[in-house]
């Protein structure tokens, strides 16, 4: 086991500069120019004056390099730890990323652990009761989730929990009014929970509640669909069999026999989502106000400001690979043929 | 061995899985017993006496606040309650009188004769937030720094030949053309005066290679230095930026509203919900339709501004790019071919106004007297004499793009303006691009005819104007230069230039506007009117047509 996590931890260099590499030749394909982006329409018009203009900010910006020199220049300071400045916040990519990422990791966990949650038990309920009324119930609700635009639902919700009902909090990470605990590890939740700070953690829980329980519901009735798939064919298989045979309660059978089991392809499904959820939660995050990874790197990509766009490429490498080391940890964990094979 | 193997992950499973529950059912409790026990944050904290006031908007191009580099949208709102102008606009009832300036950091001013040079005599009491006194060095300083940084606006000042100040009370302008409105062109919003000691400490300078050396726009980004009735407390990019009153402004009492809370809503319709519910105080905009939702709600007021802002329809002239359009009598013809009326009505329920020449009436542009109007068969007629009597089918993109903010959108005026053409048999192949991609076509002057939205420096028809005639920033993209009427464009622009009179310059710019018609690649269609809702509650709130409030005007009821 400790030889597999040492060559899964040997790959990560390997795998951040393929994709910063990738990063670096595809951004050559897009049809922006960073220099026009930058400007507007109407920065720099003066006659006469706009190709200095775009000279002095290509020399900046090191848009007039070629860009596998631009790669050159940014590996070297990347080994540096320095991740550039963006062109388009005009500050350090280390102090965007510290500031953005963190909101977006907070809503991206709690969504997951909802998600969890939600699917391994409409999961097993459906399975359980197959064909009869929960089952289609379970069913027609998570066809509808999984078919619904999140857009459309994140608009509506926000309309009705916030706006009509009043239940879920305004726009942001914490009400205007909530002083935000000391910046330790950036997620909310945490630091207020450091500090102590009572007051703050229920704000933030508060806003955390709506698009962590919008995210988590739609995608723990996907995982629903799947946990339920899984058990229906483990219910089936001989050794349920045996065990209904042998008197085992059918909690028994459901929860210890059945259920790790058909839990195995969750935890892949779980590794994928959240990778994914890291830049997909950007429409949630436009609509409920979240400062987060998704508002940025979509600035970032249209702009073509590759020292930003990069380091958030970075990041989600990194929390991918740690992400699917820890799914292949569990697997070992759940699955003991796993863990003989890599033993 | 084997049975030991299985049992030890099967206990970890559960305990993994009785830890989700536990962390699950524990997030999920408290965000509903918070939910239920919390209400809605107020809005209206009362921080050391005058309270304050959220106002929500998109904050994702608030980029900068370094008035030499700053080019993109909180710095107006931010700009002139943190800063002041040389002069300002005077006040009138509902907002300022934008034909006439008034003192702001300068008492007096004079032009020479030949409105070449402009002298400026500073109030003496005039001092900044820092306590530090206003010098004609500071102006000075600001305008080289200004010029010198070569930032995005920098072109705003190309017209300023030297800059300054002969003894700490005046300010002397030397210009390059003859400009008899040089004070108005002093309140656009990045001409600000800052307090040059405190910015030098932070890595300002004026210097000839400010654009390789001065380094003071993070610390411009988050401080202000300036002698406004405000001065930035905080701000968090992407999220808040904060304001607070100078309690002791050199300018008068303190500000009623001891701060002022610029929050991160995106989504307009969020913004709705929010100033429903009293979470903010003023939405920072949203569309018509959105407006008429809140028209029954009496704790809800809302302001349709005018801020001078307009779609244009510019059209290239060079005959390399497109031959069609290259052709001044095309040009005349599609502009006969137009249904202007109808463009002003796209807006279902919410008619806008028209622009008829180039520059808004209200800012002293032409009336319907500039303009024509649709006639079809004149039209036909045009593009006979051009060439074309059985109309055009050949490369004709029309294009725009995505952007959802305004009434109408940009894919509804390029959508009529193709179906008005076809009438007269020209098929235009219409294109709604991504705004990345369309700016960078649009600076290169890779189009054929495209549509979007311009606005004014400063409240001026004839800075509203050179835009469009030769040599402005919006006939520089169109590729005009010496083709197809720009020689008889370019006398008058040269003539309007050269007045030393507004009375001159009022009777050319309608020459040049009933020209422009003819021989102009570049029209302007309708204004955009942009709509804040805002709390009932809140007493002078006008809108200033350089694109912000002032908070200093406003209080609670």
């Amino acid at each position: 086991m400790r030889r597999f996590v040492i060559r899964r931890l040997l790959l990560v260099p390997i795998v951040l500069v393929g994709m910063t590499f990738m990063t670096f030749v595809i951004s050559q394909l897009v049809p922006i120019d960073p220099a026009a982006a930058y400007l507007g329409s109407r920065g720099g018009a003066a006659p006469g004056q706009e190709e200095e203009l775009v000279q002095q900010l290509s020399e900046k910006w090191g848009w007039d390099k070629p860009i596998f020199e631009r790669y050159g220049i940014y590996m070297k300071n990347l080994v540096q730890g320095d991740l550039g400045v963006s062109s388009t916040t005009r500050r350090p990519v280390a102090d965007d990323l510290a500031d953005y990422v963190p909101p977006t990791l907070e809503l991206v966990i709690a969504a997951m652990l909802i998600a969890i949650l939600v699917g391994i038990v409409l999961g097993v309920v459906s399975a359980a009761r197959r064909g009869k009324l929960t089952d289609t119930a379970v069913i027609v609700v998570t066809t509808l989730g999984v078919s619904a635009p999140t857009f459309w639902l994140a608009l509506v919700g926000f309309n009705l929990f916030y706006g009509e009902l009043g239940w879920a909090a305004g726009a942001g990470q914490l009400s205007l009014t909530t002083v935000a605990p000391p910046k330790v590890t950036g997620l909310l939740v945490v630091d207020s929970l450091i500090a102590g700070r009572w007051d703050a953690l229920q704000d933030a829980l508060h806003h955390l509640a709506f698009p962590a329980l919008l995210l988590g519901l739609l995608i723990g009735l996907y995982f629903a669909r799947v946990v339920r798939h899984e058990m229906i064919e483990v219910l089936e298989s001989d050794y349920v069999r045996a065990a209904k045979g042998k008197g085992l309660r059918s909690s028994t059978i459901l929860m210890r026999h059945a259920l790790r089991n058909a839990i195995i392809p969750l935890v892949t499904l779980s590794g994928l989502a959240f990778g994914s959820l890291l830049t997909g939660v950007v429409v949630v995050e436009y609509i409920v106000g979240w400062p987060g990874l998704g508002g940025y790197t979509f600035r970032a990509a249209t702009k073509l400001d590759l020292n930003g766009i990069t380091g958030v490429v970075l990041v989600i490498g990194i929390v991918y690979i740690t992400v699917n080391l820890i799914v292949d940890l569990l697997y070992a964990l759940i699955d003991p043929r796993v863990r003989v094979r890599y033993g | 061995m084997l049975v030991r193997q299985q049992r030890r992950p099967g206990r970890a499973m559960r305990r993994h899985l009785t830890r989700f529950v536990v962390a699950v059912a524990a997030t999920a409790a408290v965000a509903a017993i918070s939910a239920c026990g919390s209400s809605s944050s107020s809005s209206s904290g009362s921080p050391e006496g005058g309270g304050s006031i959220v106002v929500a908007k998109d904050m994702a191009s608030d980029l900068s606040f370094d008035p030499a580099r700053a080019f993109e949208e909180l710095y107006q709102p931010l700009f002139g309650n943190v800063y002041q102008h040389l002069v300002g606009w005077a006040p009138a009832k509902g907002g300022y009188d934008y034909s006439k300036v008034v003192p702001q950091l300068a008492t007096e001013w004079e032009g020479s004769k030949d409105a070449k040079t402009w002298t400026f005599t500073l109030d003496p009491d005039a001092k900044f937030a820092s306590g530090n006194a206003v010098t004609g060095e500071d102006v000075a300083w600001s305008y080289r720094r200004f010029i010198n940084v070569q930032g995005p606006p920098s072109h705003i000042a190309a017209d300023i030949a030297d800059v300054t100040s002969p003894d700490p009370a005046t300010v002397v302008f030397e210009l390059k053309n003859p400009n008899p409105n040089f004070p108005a062109v002093t309140t656009t919003p990045n001409l600000v005066v800052l307090d040059s000691k405190l910015v030098k400490e932070n890595g300002g300078t004026d210097a000839d290679d400010a654009s390789k050396t001065d380094t003071a726009e993070q610390w411009l980004t988050t401080n202000s230095a300036g002698s406004g009735p405000y001065q930035i407390d905080s701000f968090e990019p992407g999220q808040k930026l904060v304001l607070k009153r100078v309690e002791d402004w050199w300018g008068g009492d303190p500000a009623p509203l001891a701060q002022v809370v610029f929050t991160n809503i995106p989504d307009a319709s969020a913004r709705v919900t929010a100033i429903q519910r009293g979470d903010i105080d003023i939405a920072w905009t949203v569309v018509p339709q959105q407006a008429d939702e809140l028209a029954d709600n009496p704790d809800v007021s809302v302001l349709e501004a005018d801020p001078n802002h307009w779609y244009y329809m510019s059209m290239n002239g060079d005959p390399k790019i497109n031959a069609f359009t290259a052709d001044p009598k095309v040009r005349e013809a599609l502009r006969y071919a137009t249904d202007w009326d109808g463009l002003a009505n796209l807006c279902a329920g919410n008619p806008v106004q028209p622009v008829f020449g180039l520059a808004p009436v209200s800012l002293g542009g032409g009336g319907e007297e500039v303009r024509p109007g649709q006639d079809l068969e004149k039209a036909k007629q045009l593009l006979a004499e051009a060439g074309y009597p059985d109309g055009y089918d050949g490369p004709l993109r029309l294009q725009t793009f995505q952007w959802s903010g305004f009434c109408p959108l940009f894919s509804d005026i390029v959508q009529k303006l193709a179906s008005d053409w076809a009438k007269v048999g020209v098929k235009a192949d219409v294109k709604v691009r991504n705004y990345d991609s369309w700016i960078t076509d649009f600076r290169k002057g890779d189009f054929d005819v495209n549509i979007s939205d311009w606005l004014a420096d400063y409240p001026s028809a004839v800075n509203a104007a050179g835009a469009a005639l030769p040599g402005g920033a919006l006939a520089e993209r169109t590729q005009w230069k010496g083709q197809g009427g720009y020689a008889e464009m370019e006398r008058v622009t040269k003539e309007l230039a050269g007045t030393t009179s507004t009375s001159g310059q009022e009777e050319l710019l309608h020459e040049a506007e009933r020209m422009n018609w003819q021989l102009g690649t570049t029209t302007y269609l309708i204004q955009i009117p942009d709509y804040y809702p805002y709390r009932a509650d809140l007493a002078g709130v006008a809108f200033h047509a350089q694109y912000r409030f002032d908070f200093y005007n406003m209080a609670r009821k």
